[in-house]
């Protein structure tokens, strides 16, 4: 027997899912073990419902037997938030992924859990309709994942993030009961708004079983420009302007200089390698309205000294512009043997400063710290780089990160802008909230999971009552 | 025997970001970690630490691989999963043996020219005496409809038709014939060497080569592999010319890996000066210019990747180029072009159910482009996807064969008799 996992609760499984949704070979253990982060911990059972009613039943068993549950949509994520604790269940949402309606009367889709964000994409930019969050996992992550991460993505700035787009969740809750948060209406104020206070839970308080999410019309017309400045510095100075400018383009990603270096040293694009950082801006709207935006941040970042202003002169030439910006983790993670890609965010005004404290950290502890960065909405990703077989590059990294978290602090800002706490981060949550603040969230955790069962370890810790000598 | 220290280095390379999930063929079927790169690297890696041994499951979950190496292209640390799953599959394979019937063929058959004429011989006396369709019948749909995609009167193999030929010495190109082009599609391999010959490019043909060892490779009998390898490029570098063409996707691949599978090989450099000169036929032909003849076919064609062309030749655009240039014939893109049609040799029989849900989505977007013709430069891919689009009125064809079309109905017998020149 596999530990914490009775031989009767895999038995009562198998009866409601069939054996072939329930897994618990040592080969599937093995895979569901990990996620995008160096954790590891190999669960007890691996199960896959398809319905509402056949997580409720899954829960219901768990809670019975008092056995942890972690959910797990396509494992992309970057805090160790779907690593189970070991010999737990994971409910993987994988098989759990259908379009139940695109809605181009009412601007909506509603969705199960394990659809794949850009399926949910192409599904309704078919019907002319617009789903813009835009997580850099879009290709891979469910779309159940990025509501219980509130995942964000460069979009975010001109459209925001997940919970921007949510108008009801189904929500299966440890006990078994089946709730509904929200509805089919952008205006909807009956009641707590439940919808958002999911958001985010990191699947801490139930499981998301069917999503409404709200759509917009597709823009018509989009455009992208390189902008190029000798100083990281200007770059971080630009941001402010054009935001002061009334500016909102779509997209606004940073790159700096170590980046732009190792993209043209492994899989060039034709950037130059003396520039000490890169904007990669997209505009989109009507033809109209984006060529005066377009015009408009040109005249601002030349004004701020920029090196040179480039817009794309057709798909071809921008994809090739954002094939640079989406190899940049790859060719970091070629370059360094351990990357650990953080999302701190401060308010806008304060990217600057963020932006030249983070690279004086990477210097003090002599570690990588290359900064990518969705701009307009502070979202920034220092990305701590070490090669682990330096001695003391670990603990280095671990301290630098530390500072990182401390000084976004300082400036107002957040532990994480798009990726969550999960597990890496934990420490650092009584950094940002006092006491009260966070012992409501963990009385909020009791009262929906009192036996402290979902995705145990994760956010914060609270006490499990175990019990299991009753149950049994 | 495995390089345990090359593939546990090469397995802790994995960063665990997932993006494989993104391109992973069996993975978008069946939607499980174990079927997809990052989960069969784990898995890969845990063996190689002793925390896993090697079970029959663990050998279904490397068997369930595609070999379409989508997964390597679009690794970000450079991972090369494909190989760490074929150094385990030949670790299988050594250790369980193949099933009779495959082993029959990939070591009995294919690495032999004239028992695969014989071979092809028996099954086109079955069709003169109808003796195929009626075992057909009795098969399961998914061999006796891809056996369908077969000429119902099959032509004489490329390479007897051809019998012995001289070429001149101062020949620039070889033609490199493909087993499934030479028993197959004959008239596909004629049409090759007939608009190179009309765009000015002579090829010679070597009959003595065999097939190029991807199928043994990625089914993990490295041996017969390397010796296939070794045959072929000991024959083609014989010739002094300045490129080596082949209309079959997983060929052209192959030619390009040996130096990758003859690491360390006395004849590693040897098989460099040979994949260095390797061109699918589309590359070649946009690269070094093409003739298009005259003749107006009024079709709506679209297209379908193989693998092994983008992948591992890097070819995408050439072969649409060619289409487009080709007059009265409207090309349309399809979605998802680029998507695996679960044909990948004989995995679409050895794993029909993984395969059909991998293909029927890539029928349905074929479909939904509504095209009279799907053009895709590899000769297994044009067998799946005859499959797949059995109750349509769609064809498939070879980008080649429709720009032979360009300048005549049926396929050309180039002369190659030496007085003509």
């Amino acid at each position: 027997m596999k530990k914490g996992i009775p031989e009767q609760l895999i038995l009562e499984m198998v009866q409601v899912l069939g054996k072939d949704r329930v897994k618990q070979e040592l080969e599937d253990l093995i895979c569901y073990s990990y996620d995008s982060t160096n954790l590891i911990e190999m669960p007890g059972v691996v199960v896959f419902p398809k319905t509402t009613e056949e997580v409720s039943s899954v829960l219901k068993i768990a809670t019975q037997w008092r056995v942890p549950v972690t959910t797990r949509g396509g494992g992309t994520n970057l805090v160790g938030g779907t690593v189970p604790q070991e010999g737990t269940i994971v409910l993987s949402t994988q098989l759990f992924n259908q379009i139940i309606e695109v809605d181009d009367e009412n601007f909506l889709a509603v969705v199960e859990p394990g659809l794949i964000t850009r399926d949910l994409h192409r599904a309704v930019e078919a019907k002319g309709l617009f789903y813009p969050p835009d997580p850099a996992s879009l290709n891979m992550s469910t779309i159940g994942g990025n509501v219980a991460e509130n995942a964000g993505g460069p979009r975010g700035f001109k459209y925001g993030v997940t919970r921007d787009y949510l108008l009801g969740l189904t929500i299966v809750l440890m006990d078994g009961r089946i709730i509904k948060a929200g509805g089919r209406t952008i205006k909807n104020v009956s009641g707590y708004d439940l919808t958002r206070f999911f958001a985010g839970s990191e699947g801490t308080l139930g499981v998301i079983t069917q999503i409404t999410v709200r759509l917009i019309p597709l823009p018509e017309y989009k455009k992208t420009m390189l902008v190029l400045f000798d100083e990281l510095d200007q770059a971080a100075e630009t941001v402010s302007a054009i935001i002061r400018g009334k500016v909102v383009p779509t997209t606004l990603e940073l790159m700096d200089h170590e980046i732009i270096d190792l993209i043209e040293q492994r899989d060039p694009v034709g950037f130059p390698r003396d520039v000490g950082a890169a904007m990669l801006f997209e505009v989109d709207g009507a033809e109209g309205e984006v060529q005066v935006q377009i015009e408009k941040i040109e005249r601002i970042c030349l004004s701020q000294g920029a090196r040179s202003v480039k817009v794309a002169a057709n798909q071809e030439d921008a994809d090739n512009l954002w094939r640079g910006r989406r190899n940049a983790f790859g060719v970091m993670a070629q370059s360094f043997t351990n990357v650990y890609p953080e999302d701190a965010t401060v308010p806008r005004n304060k990217v600057p400063e963020m932006i030249r404290r983070m690279k004086e950290i990477g210097k003090k502890y002599k570690v990588g710290m290359l900064i990518l960065g969705h701009m307009g909405d502070g979202n920034l990703h220092p990305n701590i780089c070490i090669n682990d077989d330096e001695s003391g590059a670990v603990e280095r990294a671990e301290q630098a990160i530390d500072a990182v978290f401390a000084a976004a602090l300082e400036c107002g800002g957040t532990l994480s802008g798009e990726h969550g706490i999960g597990q890496a981060k934990k420490k650092y949550l009584s950094w940002q909230f006092d006491d009260d603040t966070i012992a409501v969230m963990k009385e909020l955790k009791k009262t929906l999971d009192p036996h402290g069962l979902l995705n145990p370890g994760k956010i914060f810790d609270v006490d499990r009552e175990e019990g299991l000598d009753d149950v049994r | 025997m495995l390089d345990k220290a090359r593939l546990y280095a090469e397995s802790k390379k994995c960063i665990r970001c997932g993006l494989c999930q993104a391109v992973c063929p069996s993975y978008r079927a069946v939607r499980n970690e174990a079927s997809v790169a990052r989960g069969r690297n784990r898995l890969i890696r845990q063996l190689l630490e002793g925390q896993l041994s090697m079970t029959p499951r663990l050998k279904e979950d490397m068997f369930a691989c595609l070999g379409c190496q989508a997964c390597q292209t679009n690794c970000p640390a450079g991972v090369i999963t494909p190989e760490l799953i074929s150094a385990l599959k030949a670790e299988y394979i050594e250790k369980d043996g193949l099933p009779f019937i495959q082993t029959a063929i990939l070591r009995g058959v294919l690495p032999h020219t004239k028992r695969f004429a014989a071979a092809m011989k028996m099954f086109k006396l079955g069709q003169t005496l109808k003796i195929v369709p009626g075992v057909a019948s009795k098969m399961p749909e998914t061999l006796s409809g891809r056996l369908a995609a077969i000429p119902e009167h099959l032509p004489k193999p490329l390479s007897e038709e051809l019998g012995h030929h001289d070429f001149p010495k101062e020949t620039k190109v070889a033609y490199f014939l493909s087993c499934t082009t030479n028993y197959m599609f004959p008239d596909l391999g004629w049409d090759a060497l007939d608009v190179l010959e009309k765009s000015g490019h002579r090829a010679a043909i070597l009959t003595e080569t065999v097939c190029c060892g991807k199928p043994q490779a990625s089914l993990g009998d490295k041996e017969t592999a390397l010796k296939m390898a070794i045959h072929n490029i000991k024959a083609l570098n014989k010739l002094q010319v300045d490129a080596v063409i082949t209309d079959c996707a997983t060929c052209g691949s192959a030619l390009k890996e040996y130096p990758q599978w003859l690491k360390g090989h006395p004849m590693e450099e040897e098989a460099k000066r040979l994949a260095d000169k390797v061109y699918d036929i589309s590359d070649y032909l946009v690269k070094k210019g093409f003739k298009v003849g005259s003749r107006q076919q009024n079709l709506k064609v679209t297209y379908h990747d193989p693998c092994h062309l983008n992948h591992v030749l890097n070819v995408r655009k050439e072969p649409r180029e060619i289409l487009k240039a080709l007059p009265g014939v409207e090309f349309v893109e399809s979605p998802d072009a680029d998507r695996c049609c679960g044909g990948a040799g004989s995995f679409c029989l050895t794993h029909p159910e993984i395969s059909e849900k991998i293909l029927e989505p890539k029928v349905s977007s074929i479909v939904s482009t509504n095209p009279d013709l799907v053009a895709t430069g590899c000769p297994m891919c044009k067998i799946q996807l005859h499959y797949g689009l059995r109750k349509t009125d769609i064809k498939v064809v070879h980008p080649v064969e429709l720009l032979a079309r360009s300048f005549s109905e049926k396929s050309q017998r180039p002369d190659y008799s030496l007085k003509n020149l």
